[in-house]
C-alpha cells in the first residue's frame, strides 16, 4: 500500500497562490481579512502578558493570572485552528471539521502544558518563585484548556461561517509557509532533528534532576 | 493457533496470576484490581465481535500492555512501593496512547485512500498522547480536591508526570510511525484503519447530530464542577467558643512524651526519640492516615490576630521497601477539629515544604517550595503566624511567607503521615513572638 507521504498533496483547491492575490485594492483589503486576523490575535497574544506585567495587573488583580492564561489558551488555538483549517483545505487534506477542531484543542492545551514546564524548569533551575503550588498550576492548565476548547470550536464557526472563500486561501497560504520550513528539514535531516532532539531533552532533564544533587562519580554539587 | 495473539494472552494471564496471589493473601481489594484489569483487557475482543474487524495484534497487544501495567501496579501497590514507579507507568501509558492514536489515523488514511501526510498523522498521535497525559492529571486532581485521594503528592510530581508523559508520547510515536511504515503489512493497516472508523462513528454521528446538544451538557458540567468545588468548603467550622487564650509553652516530649497532649487522630507512641506517629493498624503502603496530636488542648492561639510562633525539632523515620515511603510531619495550627486546620508540612520523600488548609478533611494547598530533607535525620521546622500572614521555615531558614492564610486562629498540634514513624522530641510556643 502506498503511504500517502509518498503521494506529496501539492494541489490547491483552486490553484490559487499567494501571488495571485487580487489585483484591484477592494480585493486585496478582503483577501487581507484573514491575514490581518491572524496578526491581530498574534499581536494579542504576545501583548497581553507583556503589558499584564508591564502596568502590575498580576499584582493588582486577583486571579489575573488565571485570566491570562485562559485568554492566551484561547488566542494560541484560535491562530491555529484557522491556519489548520486553511491548510487542510489548501492542501487538500482529508481532515473533518471535527478532527480539525480535535486537533486545535491539543494544541491549545499543549501550549498551556509547555507555559507551565517553562515556569517549573525556571524555578526549579534558578529558584524563582513563579508556581506557588500545584493548586495553582492545576488552575493554571484548567483555564487555558477551556480557552482552548472554545477557541477550537470559536475557529471551526468562524472558518466556515465567517470568512470568505479568498480570506480562507490567505489563511492556507500563510499556514503553508509556515509549515514549509520545518516540513522541508525534516524531510531532509529527519534523523538528524530526532537526534538532536531526544539529546537536548535528555540533557535538559538531566540538568533539572541534577540541579542542587550531587553529580555521581564526581562528589560535585 | 494462527489468530492468538499469544502475547496479548501472556499479560492476561500476567493479570489472573496477580488476581490468584492477591486472593490467597486475602487482600480483596487488590484482587478486585486485577480482576477488574483482566475484564478491561477484554475489550479488543468485544470491539473485534461488535465491529466484525479482526483487531490487528500490535494494536491489541498495545491496549492490554498498557492495561496490565496499570492495573498489576495498583493491585500490587507497585506505586507506593517504588518510590518513581508512576514516573515509569504514566509515560508508558501516554507512549502506547500516541502510538494507538497515530496507528488510527494512519490505518483510517490508507484503509478509505485519503489525503494525510505521515508526519501530520504523527503530530496528531504525538498530540493526542501528551494531552490525555495532561487531562489525566485533572482526574488526580479531581480526586483530590473532592475526595483526598492524595495522588498528586506535590506540584513537583505533576510536572515530573507531564514531562514523563511528554518524553514517552515523543519516543514511541517515531518508533510508533516507523513500525507502522515498515513492520505492518497492507491487511494489518487496512484492519487498523476500519477499527478507526468503527470506534469514531458513534461519537461522529453524536457531534453532527447532536452537537449543540454536547457542547451545552459540557458547559453545564464544567459550571456545575466549579460550583461544586466551591459549595464542598462551605460551613467551615467557627473557633470554638470556651477555649482560653494560648500563652507560650514548652514540651519535651523525651522527658515527658504525653504531657500536655491530646490525640485528636491516629496512633502516638512513646519512645525513646520522643512522641511518634506510627501506624498500629498496619495500613496497605499508600494509604496511611495522617495523625494529629493537639499540644495545651483548650487553648487557642492567635485570637484577635494576636501573633503566635511554633516550633517543633522531628525525625522522619526512613521506612523499610516493603512498607511504603510516606515520611512527613508537621505543624497544625488554626485547629478547629480533626479535620479543619491549617497545616505547614514537610515531606523527605518529595523534597518538599508545603502550606495546607484543610477543609472538612480534604486537602486545599496554598503555598509550597521544594526543599530537600532526608529520612533519619533531625530538622527543626517552624511556622510564624501574624493574622492572616504566614511565614514558614525549616532549620532556622525561612522558606516563604505567604498572605490570606485563612483561620489561623485556633489550637495548635504535631501531625504526621507516615510509613514507619515519624517522631517530635520536643515543641515550642511563642505567644506575641511571630515575625
Amino acid at each position: 500500500m502506498t503511504l500517502a507521504r509518498d503521494a506529496a498533496p501539492t494541489k490547491r483547491l483552486d490553484g490559487v497562490g499567494s501571488q495571485s492575490l487580487g489585483s484591484d485594492g477592494g480585493q486585496q483589503r478582503v483577501d487581507r481579512g484573514g491575514a490581518t486576523l491572524i496578526g491581530a490575535l498574534a499581536l494579542a497574544t504576545v501583548a497581553l502578558p507583556l503589558l499584564s506585567w508591564a502596568i502590575g495587573l498580576y499584582d493588582r488583580v486577583t486571579h489575573w493570572g488565571k485570566v491570562v492564561h485562559g485568554i492566551e489558551g484561547l488566542l494560541v488555538a484560535l491562530i491555529v485552528g484557522l491556519l489548520l483549517l486553511g491548510w487542510r483545505d489548501r492542501e487538500q487534506i482529508d481532515l473533518t471539521d471535527e478532527l480539525a477542531a480535535l486537533l486545535t484543542m491539543f494544541v491549545g492545551i499543549m501550549f498551556g502544558v509547555a507555559w507551565e514546564l517553562v515556569e517549573f524548569v525556571r524555578d526549579w533551575s534558578l529558584y524563582s518563585d513563579v508556581q506557588k503550588s500545584n493548586s495553582d498550576t492545576m488552575t493554571d492548565f484548567l483555564w487555558n484548556d477551556f480557552g482552548a476548547v472554545v477557541a477550537a470550536v470559536l475557529a471551526v464557526r468562524l472558518y466556515r461561517h465567517a470568512l470568505a472563500g479568498r480570506e480562507r486561501q490567505v489563511l492556507g497560504d500563510a499556514a503553508a509557509w509556515l509549515v514549509d520550513g520545518p516540513s522541508r528539514v525534516l524531510d531532509r535531516h529527519g534523523m538528524l532533528v530526532t537526534i538532536t532532539v531526544t539529546v537536548l531533552a535528555a540533557a535538559a532533564v538531566l540538568a533539572v534532576w541534577f540541579a542542587s544533587r550531587p553529580l555521581p562519580g564526581l562528589g560535585l554539587t | 493457533m494462527k489468530g492468538l495473539h499469544i502475547e496479548s494472552w501472556l499479560l492476561r494471564l500476567a493479570l489472573l496470576a496477580t488476581l490468584a496471589y492477591q486472593l490467597a493473601n486475602h487482600n480483596t481489594s487488590g484482587a478486585t484490581v486485577a480482576g477488574e484489569g483482566f475484564v478491561v483487557s477484554l475489550v479488543p475482543l468485544l470491539v473485534q465481535r461488535l465491529s466484525k474487524v479482526h483487531v490487528p495484534r500490535a494494536l491489541e497487544f498495545a491496549f492490554v500492555l498498557g492495561m496490565a501495567l496499570q492495573f498489576i501496579s495498583e493491585s500490587s501497590k507497585l506505586f507506593e512501593l517504588f518510590t518513581y514507579w508512576d514516573k515509569i507507568v504514566h509515560s508508558t501509558l501516554v507512549a502506547l496512547t500516541a502510538v494507538v492514536g497515530a496507528w488510527l489515523l494512519l490505518g483510517y488514511r490508507d484503509a478509505f485512500g485519503k489525503r494525510i501526510p505521515t508526519q501530520f498523522a504523527a503530530l496528531f498521535g504525538l498530540l493526542m498522547g501528551m494531552c490525555i497525559g495532561a487531562l489525566w492529571e485533572f482526574i488526580e486532581f479531581g480526586s483530590d480536591y473532592f475526595g483526598d485521594a492524595n495522588l498528586q503528592k506535590s506540584n513537583g510530581d505533576t510536572m515530573t508526570d507531564i514531562i514523563g508523559n511528554d518524553l514517552g508520547a515523543f519516543s514511541a510515536t517515531l518508533l510508533g510511525v516507523w513500525f507502522y511504515c515498515h513492520v505492518l503489512n497492507d491487511q494489518q493497516r487496512r484492519e487498523m484503519g476500519e477499527v478507526a472508523v468503527w470506534l469514531a462513528h458513534g461519537p461522529r454521528r453524536l457531534f453532527q447530530h447532536h452537537g449543540r446538544l454536547v457542547g451545552a451538557a459540557l458547559a453545564v458540567l464544567f459550571a456545575g464542577v466549579l460550583f461544586l468545588s466551591q459549595w464542598v468548603d462551605r460551613n467551615q467550622p467557627a473557633l470554638a467558643s470556651g477555649l482560653a487564650n494560648g500563652h507560650s509553652n514548652h514540651w519535651d516530649f523525651v522527658a515527658d512524651p504525653t504531657g500536655g497532649t491530646l490525640v485528636l487522630a491516629g496512633d502516638w507512641v512513646a519512645d525513646p526519640r520522643g512522641i511518634c506517629r506510627v501506624n498500629l493498624e498496619q495500613p496497605k503502603p499508600g494509604s496511611e492516615k495522617m495523625g494529629l496530636l493537639v499540644l495545651a488542648p483548650g487553648e487557642a492561639y492567635g485570637v484577635d490576630g494576636q501573633p503566635y510562633s511554633v516550633q517543633v525539632r522531628y525525625f522522619e523515620e526512613r521506612p523499610p521497601i516493603s512498607q511504603g515511603t510516606e515520611m512527613d510531619a508537621g505543624i497544625a495550627f488554626g485547629t478547629r477539629d480533626a479535620q479543619d486546620f491549617d497545616l505547614l508540612e514537610q515531606s523527605a520523600l518529595h523534597d518538599l515544604l508545603r502550606l495546607d488548609h484543610y477543609v472538612h478533611g480534604k486537602r486545599r494547598d496554598l503555598r509550597e517550595k521544594l526543599y530537600r530533607t532526608h529520612g533519619n535525620e533531625w530538622h527543626m521546622l517552624s511556622v510564624d503566624v501574624a493574622g492572616a500572614h504566614v511565614t514558614a521555615s525549616v532549620d532556622s531558614q525561612a522558606i516563604f511567607a505567604v498572605d490570606n492564610v485563612p483561620s489561623t486562629s485556633g489550637e495548635i498540634g504535631l501531625w504526621a503521615r507516615t510509613a514507619a514513624a515519624t517522631c517530635f522530641s520536643e515543641a515550642d510556643v511563642t505567644v506575641g513572638a511571630a515575625g
